[in-house]
């Protein structure tokens, strides 16, 4: 037998349900123990490796999917997303858009969103422990460096993601401005701003000199509002561990 | 025997957790050496400025690093992964490891991954396809390779030789070095029916430049699982004891990777393997 032959046949195995396999002859029975055995502790490993990492990554997402099994529909998702890197925290990043074309009837409305909310903080994490610093423009001699916090990911949404995260039971649609974003003792956090104050958060997340961002908002907005913002708003963000602030 | 030195002697090592970083920054730990999972310190969306890299270069400032893999996929039928290449390169360069390593086994076909070390069936069409996977690692990285005896639960029907003639077969095609899991030979002893000394008196010595030790678990079912989450029975420190007295002075460590005891207890189990090392050595002097 060739070695991709019996490769093909061991990874289709591992990836497909029980009842849906047969038995792979060429397997060694031995010591009592069946060759079906033997094989399942592959399996059973392989998916507490794969469904379980997309289970855990989605469990808030799996409560609100309805779904009658949970796993077969992870399964499913895998066996038509299956992982192709060696970096198992790429495994789930697919499901948002799976869930799109595969919404089981009983799913809540917000579905999608949650499932985007979850991957979002999922990436936050990951970004915190792993950016690699891109080129950034030059803050000149005086200005105020703004030190990003690169697993910052903003969103603005039709539902209230902030009070279902924290089952809040708040299901009805209403507009909300999230910050994610992930600190140095590993815990990712999700808080909601006003519209105005993700505009802000917008722009300082894409200059490194607070001068220049403060030059780009828009007049549009009230002065007084942006004072409010400046004095009370940033303070709580560098606090929260958004962004720092270094005078050169 | 050959008496060219083909890696160096670090003494006792840990498997390097990001449980342990505050216990190992800064700190007089004890440990000779401390081995890190590469693809923790590689990869997504980059490397660079990643913390955990930050804290491993830290901790390299003060104690010899190597590096082990996991998804090389040495015993795939796909051609090797480039980018995995270049990006565990890229790694190396930063780190300057003691040496890189992984496991003698497959992780996926067709671009698809398991993730997990899947055994090969020990023929002489698997012996050529790792052989040359050996290969072109080594001449892609420009270092001598070590590869690691993976544990089994399941051998093969078509399978033409032992496992230390198969891997006897690889180090003399690519005398690439043997990272020699004691854990992992008693754990597929267990599962095979085969003896653990003639595993050990058969496969070529003079290559080891490591030995990995661990925990196990065994199953409802009668299989040996490597878990790597508890303590190192009494059975691995016996055969430890058996194998350290046939090779060369080499370093030896602990991994331990699910429900990661303290760092001081994990240390511990270092101890054990030190305290019976030595005293194997003094009795035959």
């Amino acid at each position: 037998m060739k070695l991709k032959d019996m490769q093909e046949q061991v990874f289709n195995y591992l990836s497909t349900k029980d009842s849906e396999v047969k038995e792979l002859p060429f397997i060694k029975e031995s010591k009592g123990i069946q060759r079906k055995t033997r094989l399942d502790s592959y399996k059973l490993s392989f998916k507490n490796r794969t469904v379980e990492c997309v289970e855990n990554d989605f469990s808030v997402t799996g409560i609100f999917l309805a779904s009658d099994d949970f796993n077969q529909y992870i399964y499913n998702y895998l066996k038509q997303n299956p992982s192709k890197t060696h970096y198992i925290n790429e495994i789930s990043r697919g499901l948002p858009s799976y869930i799109k074309n595969n919404k089981p009837k009983a799913a809540a409305k917000f579905i999608l969103d949650l499932a985007q909310l979850e991957w979002a903080m999922i990436e936050s994490f990951y970004n915190f422990f792993n950016y690699k610093e891109q080129k950034k423009q030059d803050v000149a001699p005086g200005e105020t460096k703004i030190v990003h916090n690169h697993s910052l990911v903003l969103m603005q949404n039709k539902w209230p993601l902030d009070k279902i995260w924290n089952d809040e039971k708040a299901y009805e649609e209403e507009l909300s401005y999230l910050s994610i974003w992930t600190t140095e003792d590993r815990m990712v956090h999700i808080r909601s701003w006003t519209s105005l104050e993700l505009t802000v958060l917008q722009l300082l997340k894409t200059h490194n000199s607070l001068e220049q961002c403060i030059e780009k908002i828009p007049d549009t907005y009230a002065t007084e509002d942006l004072t409010q913002i400046f004095e009370k708003s940033l303070p709580r963000w560098i606090e929260l561990g958004l962004l720092s602030l270094e005078t050169s | 025997m050959n008496k060219e030195v083909k890696f160096n002697n670090l003494g006792f090592g840990l498997g390097l957790r990001p449980d342990h970083f505050q216990d190992i920054v800064g700190a007089e730990t004890g440990v000779d050496w401390f081995e890190a999972l590469t693809e923790n310190y590689m990869g997504i969306p980059g490397h660079g400025q990643s913390s955990l890299l930050s804290t491993l270069l830290k901790i390299r400032k003060d104690y010899p690093i190597v590096l082990h893999c996991v998804s090389s996929n040495i015993g795939g039928t796909d051609p090797l992964d480039q980018i995995f290449l270049k990006e565990l390169k890229a790694l190396i360069q930063l780190v300057q490891p003691a040496w890189v390593s992984d496991h003698i086994c497959w992780t996926g076909i067709h671009g698809l991954s398991s993730h997990e070390l899947l055994p090969l069936p020990y023929t002489q069409e698997t012996v050529d396809i790792v052989s040359n996977n050996i290969q072109q690692i080594q001449e892609a990285l420009g270092m001598r390779f070590m590869i690691e005896n993976a544990s089994s639960y399941m051998a093969f029907e078509h399978s033409e030789m032992e496992e230390w003639e198969f891997i006897s077969e690889i180090v003399k095609k690519t005398d690439c070095g043997l990272l020699l899991d004691i854990n992992n030979i008693y754990v597929s002893s267990q599962n095979h029916d085969f003896l653990a000394e003639t595993y050990i008196d058969n496969i070529p010595l003079e290559n080891v430049g490591q030995i990995h030790l661990a925990g196990h678990r065994k199953k409802e079912n009668g299989l040996l699982i490597d878990t790597h989450d508890q303590p190192i029975c009494s059975e691995v420190f016996e055969l430890l004891d058996y194998a350290y007295k046939k090779i060369p002075p080499t370093s030896v460590m602990v991994e331990w990777d699910d429900n990661i005891p303290s760092f001081d207890k994990y240390k511990a189990e270092l101890m054990k393997a030190k305290n019976v090392i030595k005293k194997g050595l003094n009795n035959e002097t």
